[in-house]
């Protein structure tokens, strides 16, 4: 599940899949803009079959938060 | 999208060697089924390629334009155009408007697109909708409209481009639910009243056009449409970026006059079900009754609706001629009638020559044709053939036809003038033209038989419309293919130096509307002829001479001039207008490096040259007086 999570916001960024750690950020990557926040939301929900509510989507700032989050979300812990 | 579909469309973006491979990639998806992913890697296959740009689009608004300019560039490429944008800093759309030197002023737009969003221009009128009384409505609706025409005001004055304002798509479920259709000025009544105000303001301009984002998004579920805005601050779901990229597409065509100018059709399983030769007149399907005949019908009916727009129409086809006429002669419930036609090729001969003999029976290029035909090896064919023909991939199955060819581009026009209909007839007299050429012996003789008559005359406000489009769509009679905007057109008509002239033609067929433009600069007693060029129509019957003659009339009777310069500068089109200052007896007097030549006339140069078969009407400043 992580490497696909992974895979996910590495597609939406434009990264290769190897330079997307669990400390990626957006803080720490340029393209994480609003936009691309919410594709990566957006293509997450689709992959795993979720939801995210607002405060989740805001609350999740980093590749780590995020696999977190889809792990709970998809009771997949 | 499955995998395996993006892996080879990346790669395809990847290898593509050429902007034109590039184009072809794209071309194969469904343009309104781009995604995101899609959209990166063709712009980014484009920035690899590096393309100059020939279309300066600006976006402006309240609201975040991301992801629409990265669409528009791709939808664009698909279809020929290099777009380069400029957006304006969030929040900052009034503050680019209002400053001579702001950023966007120095990108200098063709185009600007300005999108405003309701909650953010009129929050209460978004959230409180309910609670304000009637008169606050009508307050709150003038304020935005005022708003709005402001921006049109600010962007015409501090930009060339011409204007596109989104209208306001009208939220899905009203505050008040279905009682506010009876409430007094409700919410729905609100929207429909200011999207019908907005447009009434506009609809006089040539500058300005309003985009009706309500019609092309207002199906899109508009919950999700909210998470857009709360998190990003855009008030487009991503999935309505490819239509609204379409749409605006729209206006690049037809402000670039780059409108093609005739539709070509095959006939058996394209106009009507079945094939003419085999299942004869009353055996074709088209018309009520059967499923697909009703698809043949309404595609009929949405070609002729090309035609009302001032679209020729052709058919190429292998048939018997004769077999084809009777078609059109038995059905005579088909909407489209053998007369609608222009030209025809209808034999057995392959289709690219077909198409040669209609683009010369027309004097049309070859970039002026869409080319329809449901077999895809004929499609195959005339494309390796006719690469500037546009051949589009016609869908399989009948019942999409109408809907496909309402939904292309090429078609587009900024305002269908009554010129636009003269036209049309004066293609369908052509025919009979050609006819009296060939029974009428000598050429000369032929010319005073057709009784051409030219009225040159000062352009006025009335004639805007037309000169920018013949100024951007005239390739082949044009000494200088400058093309200018509507708002260089309307600087023309008001500042003093600049004496910019129509030409209107009829002959003993009827009338042909306006076909020539000429635009002289005058500066210390030296005039210079800046552009002058004839639609094609008009070609080789003597109005080239006329129209010359009443350029040295104007220079030397009105503005007083005694040399006029004059240049010729080739294009890979404009070979007919080549020679022809000499001819009309300019002096030339250097050839640049370039391959463009000066020229200059004075004394017995600015002399008008003989043209008897052409009866002249020559209003110099307006004033009536037959020459």
């Amino acid at each position: 599940m992580n490497q696909r999570v992974k895979q996910v916001v590495a597609e939406v960024l434009g990264l290769e899949a190897d330079a997307v750690g669990d400390d990626l950020s957006r803080d720490s990557a340029d393209s994480w803009d609003s936009l691309n926040h919410l594709r990566i939301v957006t293509a997450l929900e689709q992959e795993f079959a979720i939801t995210l509510s607002m405060e989740e989507i805001q609350g999740a700032q980093s590749v780590r938060q995020l696999i977190g989050l889809v792990a709970r979300l998809s009771g997949n812990t | 999208m499955d995998d395996k579909g993006a892996k080879s469309f990346a790669q395809k973006c990847r290898d593509a060697a050429s902007i034109d491979e590039l184009r072809q990639v794209i071309l194969e998806r469904d343009p309104l089924g781009l995604t995101a992913k899609d959209v990166v890697l063709a712009g980014r296959a484009s920035e690899r390629l590096g393309v100059k740009a020939d279309i300066r689009f600006a976006f402006a608004g309240t609201h975040s334009m991301n992801p629409l300019p990265a669409y528009l560039k791709v939808h664009g490429l698909a279809h020929g155009y290099a777009i380069a944008d400029f957006v304006a800093p969030y929040g900052q759309y009034m503050q680019q408007l209002l400053v001579d030197d702001s950023a966007m002023a120095g990108f200098d737009p063709g185009l600007l697109f300005v999108s405003c969003a309701l909650r953010q221009l009129a929050p209460r009128l978004y959230h409180e909708f309910s609670s304000l009384p009637p008169a606050e409505v009508d307050s709150e609706r003038e304020r935005v409209l005022e708003h709005l025409c402001q921006v049109a005001e600010f962007a015409s004055n501090r930009t060339s481009a011409t204007v596109l304002i989104a209208n306001f798509n009208r939220p899905p479920y009203p505050a008040l639910g279905i009682a506010d259709a009876k409430r007094e000025m409700g919410e729905t009544e609100f929207y429909l009243s200011l999207n019908l105000e907005l447009l009434r303001r506009f609809k006089s301009s040539d500058r300005v056009h309003v985009v009706d984002m309500d019609r092309l998004i207002g199906g899109i579920r508009a919950e999700s449409a909210d998470r857009m805005f709360f998190v990003a601050k855009n008030v487009w779901l991503e999935s309505a970026c490819n239509t609204i990229a379409q749409e605006l597409l729209r206006y690049i065509v037809a402000a670039t006059g780059r409108t093609k100018k005739c539709l070509v059709v095959d006939l058996d399983n394209t106009l009507w079900g079945g094939v003419i030769g085999e299942d004869g007149a009353t055996g074709i399907n088209v018309g009520p009754g059967s499923p697909v005949g009703e698809a043949f019908q309404s595609f009929q009916y949405a070609i002729r609706s090309l035609r009302e727009r001032g679209i020729i129409l052709a058919i190429c086809s292998k048939n018997n001629p004769a077999d084809a006429e009777d078609a059109f002669r038995v059905r005579v419930d088909m909407p489209l009638k053998l007369q609608d036609f222009a030209a025809s090729a209808i034999s057995w001969g392959d289709k690219v020559s077909g198409l040669s003999g209609i683009a010369a029976a027309l004097n049309l290029g070859a970039d002026s044709f869409v080319f329809v035909d449901d077999n895809p090896a004929e499609r195959a064919i005339a494309r390796g053939a006719m690469p500037q023909t546009t051949v589009p991939e016609l869908p399989r199955d009948p019942a999409e036809f109408a809907r496909f060819l309402q939904r292309q581009v090429y078609f587009e026009k900024l305002r269908i003038s009554s010129d636009d209909i003269v036209r049309l007839r004066d293609y369908d007299a052509r025919g009979q033209r050609e006819q009296l050429h060939t029974s009428s012996g000598t050429l000369l003789h032929y010319l005073t038989r057709l009784c051409t008559e030219i009225e040159v005359r000062p352009a006025g406000k009335g004639d805007v419309a037309r000169v920018h489009e013949l100024f951007n769509k005239t390739n082949q009679f044009n000494l200088t293919t400058r093309r200018y905007t509507v708002a260089d057109v309307q600087r023309f008509l008001v500042q003093p130096q600049f004496s910019l002239g129509v030409v209107t033609a009829s002959d003993a067929f009827g009338p042909m509307g306006t076909i020539g433009v000429y635009l002289v600069e005058s500066v210390d007693g030296v005039a210079r002829l800046d552009s002058l060029l004839l639609s094609c129509r008009a070609l080789g019957r003597g109005i080239e001479t006329a129209t010359m003659n009443c350029v040295k009339g104007e220079v030397v009777r009105r503005l007083g001039c005694k040399r006029i310069t004059a240049e010729f500068m080739p294009t890979a089109k404009n070979a007919p207008a080549n020679g022809y200052l000499a001819v009309q007896g300019f002096d030339l007097v250097t050839r640049r490096e370039d391959g463009s030549e000066l020229y200059q006339a004075s004394g017995p140069g600015l002399q008008a040259q003989s043209c008897e078969y052409v009866k002249v009407i020559h209003h110099l400043d307006g004033a009536r007086g037959v020459e």
